[in-house]
């Protein structure tokens, strides 16, 4: 028998067995069913329930609820803007705009709370 | 994507059931061991050549897919191609911690074929090819029980063994040339002149 003869002989004995071993391929019993359905439902009982999805937004989004919602603080943030400019203006620029605004050059100061002289007057006019 | 409450179980893939698991639904549990858990014996027993402890290779394998269900995330990695790897180094430690090949005559051995003498005629063609395989070093063992038993691409055994194409097919090649010369000889003793 020539060498090529053989190893023909020796490969085709082995798809021949190779063919037997893939028929015989062993199956999981009760038994190792059974041990695997154990481990599957005692680790399944012990899985963490799953995270809460993290909130978009951050502390942000959590001030913005507290004043009323995201209008409400954009409300909250114009009305500081503008207290801001109207604090830090300079008072003579307030003053020289506002006569412009009304047309005299008499506005010297604007009194907005009145002063001790006529808080007395006043009371003395309604007692 | 699927709707996994209106797709029976053994209709969804592998990644949807695990997450299923994960979530709490036994059912998903219930395909997934069935579906898989033949995958871990069949490669451990090739590869030990000892039912009783490719059984415990076959628990504890499955046993590390339901532990890294919570953390699995679909479509990164392919279910079937991680459990074999998984397989494929549980019992890489247990041959490298015995170091030998218990092959013992009347090793049970699953059969179907009909009548005692076919039986015995299957078990001593079986225990003869576990015996060259179990002859093979190790990572051409691994590569041959992949490729001609379980019928997986040179590819996906490369992912497997973390190793090129090109070695698979070379560890292939060298362990069926291996086996090949190991039965040369055997064709009468085997019964496979009288087929």
């Amino acid at each position: 028998m020539t060498d090529r003869n053989r190893n023909r002989d020796s490969d085709a004995l082995l798809d021949a067995i190779l063919a037997d071993a893939r028929a015989a391929a062993p199956s999981p019993g009760p038994d190792l069913m059974a041990r695997v359905m154990d481990d599957a439902f005692r680790l399944q009982a012990a899985v963490p329930a799953p995270p809460a999805p993290a909130r978009r937004g951050g502390w942000l989004a959590d001030l913005a609820d507290v004043l009323g919602g995201w209008r409400g603080a954009g409300g909250l943030a114009t009305a500081a803007v503008a207290g801001l400019w109207i604090g830090l203006s300079d008072t003579a620029f307030s003053a020289s705009g506002l006569a412009t605004a009304f047309g005299s050059g008499a506005v010297e100061a604007l009194e907005v709370f009145p002063g001790p002289g006529e808080l007395a007057g006043l009371a003395a006019a309604e007692g | 994507m699927q709707d996994a409450a209106a797709t029976p179980p053994d209709a969804l893939p592998e990644g949807r059931l695990l997450a299923l698991y994960a979530a709490g639904d036994r059912q998903a549990a219930r395909e997934l061991a069935l579906r898989l858990t033949p995958l871990p014996l069949r490669v451990a027993t090739r590869m030990l050549g000892d039912r009783a402890e490719a059984e415990d290779v076959a628990q504890e394998a499955m046993l590390r897919l339901w532990t890294a269900a919570p953390g699995w995330r679909d479509g990164e990695a392919k279910v079937t191609t991680w459990l074999y790897r998984v397989t494929v180094n549980l019992c890489t430690d247990r041959l490298r911690r015995r170091r030998t090949v218990p092959i013992e005559d009347g090793q049970d051995w699953p059969s179907d074929a009909p009548g005692a003498l076919a039986d015995l005629l299957e078990r001593d063609r079986m225990a003869a090819f576990q015996t060259a395989l179990s002859r093979l070093p190790e990572r051409q063992c691994q590569a041959v029980v992949l490729r001609h038993l379980e019928g997986l691409a040179n590819p996906e055994i490369a992912r497997i063994m973390e190793i090129g194409v090109e070695a698979v097919e070379s560890l292939v090649s060298r362990g069926k040339r291996a086996l090949a010369h190991a039965l040369s000889g055997q064709r009468e003793a085997l019964g496979y002149d009288h087929d």
